[in-house]
């Protein structure tokens, strides 16, 4: 099998060579274009979401260098005062997402994931019309960080058309309990790190089922949404940790510079989002015209529209759960031994790690807790494992970080499906 | 026919503000342009909303709203599934020029 990887990445090195030696600020809109001009989009709307996507890419160069340049000195300091070596920073879900789609691997994972879709319904494999292209970033990273770990643009996507097949299959696996519990008939959220959360929880629950007493620990969230609510708003957030970083950072003896800190966080919080907006609002041609062909393609069949596991976040066990494990999340990305590190950015987005939890534990707060705990640990524990590797897709998409910048990582990427690809990946490479 | 003077403003929610949130002003706009209303439409997340709908007339939302909004709120996920969508957009098109006319 390695040998027949080998050649075809041979075969096909020149023409990622030269698209490569592109650039990625004018490939990838390139490619955007090629998608929704060939799905029948219309040309000005094909050109609009092509130059989008441009502008996003610029936009996030500005917003990466803004947070790493304003949270490096405070993290550095940290580490000097008390020791704790966090060198990788959680620079959150938006930039991750950004960056995987703006590699040459992510942009060619719109085309894949969708074939794979096509072909699986096609073969009567999935029941799941997954036109949710945004969340392609969760195979875009898968592919992106392949390629990078194995040297191999082909295994990259096989690996993203593997995680792209599995989110399919999952969701189908779990749409119908998700369409009761939620009420939301002929849907299924085949969400790229939402599915690998099933297995966890169901293990979670299997174990926490067998423990007297534990078992039957039912916890109320009414109280912790009224009075904790303000922290689920990404500006506060922003504040509170900018200001924790820099008393962490030593930064009580110079207070303009602490709350300096602390508003341009919570301003990397707020604009951060909006940017990542521009690269959706470019995608939303693609999948526009994606819906209708498969709408016209599978007319009369019984398919399941695939949705993006932020239908679910709302449910007030979710809302509650995300706000107690800030602090949690936070702790232990801090106590944890070998854990390299530090959770920051995605600390707003903790709602979707605990999304699939109520479905499959009849919406206990207390469950979704433990379950959360439990992800968190190996989420922490699989973006160690990847080290830099967010950081140097990054550089290889042309993104300019600030000297001395530590190195960057995204909660939401932590997945084991993405690991067990990246663990294959540098074997197959010679362990590079 | 009464044209319709005041600009009603929309706030659209999802799980971030970013994703499914944007697919739905897009359609909104395009919807509610061709119908010749007068709307303002933003975004942001659901749990933004307690904070930021101040000054908003309607609410829609693919996330569920968890608690007490003095706007109407739509539930948005007809708009991602096509199931439902036109119904959805003629109550929320309703509800605009109710709206604008007050």
């Amino acid at each position: 099998v390695n040998i027949f990887f080998q050649q075809m990445a041979d075969a096909i090195a020149p023409i990622s060579d030269f698209l490569t030696g592109l650039g990625i600020a004018v490939l990838v809109p390139i490619i955007i274009f090629i998608i929704a001009m060939v799905l029948g989009q219309t040309f000005r709307k094909s050109l609009i979401a092509a130059l989008t996507f441009g502008a996003a890419f610029v936009g996030l160069n500005l917003m990466i260098g803004l947070l790493i340049g304003a949270v490096a000195p405070a993290t550095t300091a940290m580490v000097e005062a008390t020791g704790i070596q966090r060198d990788i920073l959680d620079v959150g879900w938006p930039v991750a997402a950004g960056i995987a789609f703006s590699t040459t691997a992510g942009a060619l994972v719109i085309v894949t994931s969708l074939l794979v879709n096509l072909v699986m319904l096609l073969t009567k494999t999935t029941r799941t019309v997954n036109v949710d292209i945004w969340n392609f970033w969760n195979h875009a990273f898968t592919a992106s960080v392949v390629t990078l770990v194995s040297g191999s643009l082909l295994f990259g996507l096989f690996a993203a058309c593997v995680h792209a097949a599995l989110c399919l299959i999952i969701a189908d696996w779990q749409a119908k309990k998700i369409q009761e519990f939620y009420g939301i008939p002929g849907i299924s959220i085949p969400h790229g790190w939402a599915v690998t959360s099933v297995p966890i929880i169901i293990a979670v629950n299997w174990v926490v089922d067998r423990i007297p007493v534990i078992k039957d620990i039912q916890w109320d969230e009414g109280t912790i949404r009224q009075k904790w609510g303000a922290l689920g708003n990404p500006i506060v957030l922003g504040f509170i940790l900018g200001l924790s970083l820099g008393i962490f950072g030593g930064l009580l003896r110079d207070i303009p510079a602490l709350l300096t800190l602390a508003v341009t966080v919570a301003a990397v919080m707020v604009l951060l989002p909006k940017v990542t907006g521009m690269f959706m609002e470019s995608l939303t041609a693609v999948s526009e015209v994606a819906k209708k062909f498969f709408a016209n393609k599978f007319k009369g069949r019984e398919l399941y529209i695939g949705l993006d596991s932020a239908i679910l976040i709302g449910h007030p066990t979710t809302v509650a759960a995300a706000i107690v494990m800030i602090p949690i999340v936070l702790l232990l990305s801090i106590i944890l031994p070998g854990n390299r590190v530090l959770a920051l950015g995605d600390l707003a987005a903790l709602v979707y790690f605990v999304s699939m939890v109520p479905s499959l534990s009849k919406g206990n707060l207390f469950r979704s807790i433990i379950c959360g705990i439990v992800i968190m640990t190996i989420v922490l524990y699989i973006l160690t494992m990847f080290g830099s590797s967010l950081t140097y897709m990054a550089i290889d998409a042309g993104v300019e970080l600030p000297e001395g910048a530590t190195d960057m990582t995204a909660l939401s990427a932590g997945n084991w499906i993405t690991a067990i690809f990246f663990q294959i990946g540098r074997l197959f490479s010679g362990g590079a | 026919v009464e044209k319709a003077e005041k600009s009603v403003r929309i706030m659209v929610a999802c799980g971030s503000g970013i994703a499914t949130s944007m697919h739905v002003v897009v359609t909104l706009k395009e919807k509610l342009a061709a119908a010749k209303l007068n709307v303002t439409i933003d975004s942001c997340s659901v749990n933004e909303l307690l904070d930021r709908s101040t000054g908003y007339d309607i609410i829609v939302s693919t996330a569920q709203v968890s608690f007490d909004v003095k706007q109407v709120v739509f539930n948005a996920i007809p708009i991602l599934t096509g199931i439902g969508e036109d119904e959805l957009l003629a109550d929320i098109i309703a509800k605009v020029l109710e709206l604008s006319q007050a």
